[in-house]
């Protein structure tokens, strides 16, 4: 590993994104400890909702959307799966997309990259770098994410299954990456100078082909799912209905995810100052 | 130390550079000389590998030059004419940075930040263009390189600092460095350089020893009022719109004089044309030979 990574530019790169790392970290952090911190607030209104759900007719089409979607929460755990998770996934995989597609592209923007490529640092070990960087970024900014949940938790004193829980953290650390990896991949194809916001559109489409996906019952909308890097990670499923781990669909972002770092590196060895 | 062969660069249709042949020797300080948008830039990145070329062969220390050849980087130097490092870093930090990357001597170091004038504590966002030209110069010179690269180091600095940047070139060069230096600042051309070449529209006009341009240097003559029809081997009329006559002379000054002397001028001067006139008029001619 040493030889194919520079610490120099790995320290470096550590050093850039920490700050807006800690700004992402902390914003959603506490957003989502708020959100859990008022659960006790909202169980009774939840309960109110089993009871009206309860006294409808069963054949009712609004029950069915509501299950598709997660449902009535009737813990803690399942009210973050229906409400935090979301926050977390969207805002997280932005955060995601925007470290992974500044990585190459803030060097072109701030012109720092002609000074890069003139060090003894080989392309790859500078890319490895970057790529390392970034995990250690989304390792953090997940950490904190599950650190302040479990705050949120021990706050209201609600009893949630903190390996279950932090295993959900660890695919969301995955899916980040994969992510992550999407938005280093386009900027390595797309040319220098490209506005970042392009990033912002990755986690999106993938987001709501997640959501359709769950919401039908036609099996070729149902196949969407397997397109997107949220379904392996999909919380109402990890952690109020137990679906089964959704192995397919890892395996096929896990191979997709080594093929963008492929191309990214392939492009990035090739790329020229404007 | 650099040989380059009929390069050639296009981006898209707009041409980078046409055709450069050109070397640099061992030791020598070697003057890139052309005016804005004449392909100095473009060679240079050529032979960094920080750009494609399109044609022609480019080496550096007798390897091929090519994108990402960061194993020829050990020992380059490269000041880019605009310097952008990490804007959010302070300048000791850069420096901790490129000691992490290079093999500095803390010694030289300390000197360069010395004789730079150069305030550590600051962030480099904070500098001015002249103090962020002077951290280009730190960097490119901090290693000791046994090649230096620089894209037009002393504009945006102040007349001390650039003697002082002047004489660490003179003293790198008695320390065996071979130094590649593009400048419009001919006066500075003249005070250091060795050999030097002209480049206009991507092309190499000529590449020259400082003692042959001297030799190239000519008269200026200015007489009043204006006229046109001043005739000799040597004495060539440059067209202006102004009241004065401007010719330009080579060859035996008392020729000049004794033909000058039949005719009746107001006023008549005889001068030395100076490197940058030299220069001036290679940049107007259309077709230069």
């Amino acid at each position: 590993m040493k030889k194919h990574m520079s610490y120099p530019i790995l320290s470096i790169e550590l050093k850039r994104g920490f700050k807006g790392n800690m700004i992402w970290s902390i914003a959603l952090g506490l957003s989502l400890l708020l959100i859990i911190a008022i659960y006790p607030m909202v169980k009774d209104m939840m309960a109110s909702l089993v009871e009206l759900m309860e006294s409808m007719d069963p054949s009712n089409p609004f029950l069915q959307i509501l299950e598709d979607f997660g449902g009535i929460p009737h813990s803690a755990i399942e009210y973050f799966a229906t409400e935090g998770a979301l926050m977390l996934q969207l805002v997280g995989g932005i955060y995601a997309a925007i470290l992974g597609y500044s990585m190459i592209n803030r060097d072109e923007k701030e012109k720092t990259n002609e000074v890069l490529y003139t060090l003894p640092i080989s392309r790859t070990q500078s890319f490895v770098s970057k790529v390392v960087a970034i995990i250690i970024h989304l390792f953090i900014f997940t950490f904190i994410q599950f650190g302040l949940s479990t705050l949120g938790f021990l706050i209201i004193d609600e009893l949630v299954l903190l390996d279950v829980f932090w295993l959900f953290g660890l695919l969301n650390f995955i899916m980040f990456t994969m992510i992550a990896c999407f938005g280093l991949c386009l900027s390595a194809i797309l040319k220098p100078n490209q506005s970042s916001l392009l990033a912002v559109a990755i986690p999106f489409p993938f987001y709501i082909i997640t959501m359709i996906s769950q919401a039908t019952n036609n099996s070729i909308l149902k196949a969407l799912k397997y397109i997107s890097p949220f379904t392996f990670a999909e919380p109402v499923g990890f952690l109020k209905t137990d679906h089964g781990f959704e192995w397919f669909n890892f395996i096929i972002f896990i191979v997709i995810t080594c093929f963008l770092v492929w191309v990214s590196h392939v492009k990035y060895k090739t790329r020229q100052i404007i | 130390m650099i040989k380059a062969s009929n390069l050639k660069k296009y981006y898209g249709s707009t041409c980078g550079i046409e055709s450069v042949t050109m070397n640099v020797l061992p030791g020598e300080i070697f003057g890139f000389v052309g005016p804005n948008g004449s392909g100095k830039t473009t060679y240079i990145r050529i032979l960094l590998g920080l750009i494609k070329k399109d044609d022609g062969e480019a080496q550096v220390f007798n390897k091929d030059v090519h994108i990402g050849q960061y194993e020829l980087n050990q020992d380059i130097g490269y000041m880019p004419s605009e310097s952008f490092f990490y804007p959010e870093f302070k300048v000791s930090e850069l420096i901790s940075f490129f000691q992490s990357v290079r093999n500095i001597e803390t010694v030289y170091l300390e000197k360069l930040i010395d004789v730079l004038d150069i305030d550590v504590s600051k962030k480099f966002k904070n500098l001015s263009f002249g103090n962020k030209k002077k951290i280009g110069i730190l960097c490119a010179l901090m290693h000791q390189p046994k090649l230096l690269i620089l894209d037009e180091p002393t504009s945006g600095l102040d007349p001390l600092i650039q003697n002082r940047f002047l004489e660490l070139l003179i003293e790198q060069k008695q320390k065996g460095a071979t130094i590649l230096l593009s400048s419009h600042v001919l006066s500075e051309i003249e005070k250091v350089c060795d050999r030097v070449a002209l480049i206009k529209n991507g092309v190499i006009l000529f590449t020259k020893t400082m003692e042959e341009i001297r030799k190239d240097e000519h008269k200026k003559i200015i007489v009043e009022p204006s006229r046109n029809d001043l005739s000799l081997e040597g004495l060539t009329f440059v067209p202006n719109s102004q009241e004065k006559g401007y010719y330009t002379y080579q060859g035996d000054i008392n020729k000049l004089l004794t033909y000058l002397s039949s005719f009746s001028f107001d006023d008549l001067q005889i001068r030395d044309v100076t490197l940058e006139e030299i220069f001036s008029i290679y940049y107007e001619k259309e077709d230069v030979k």
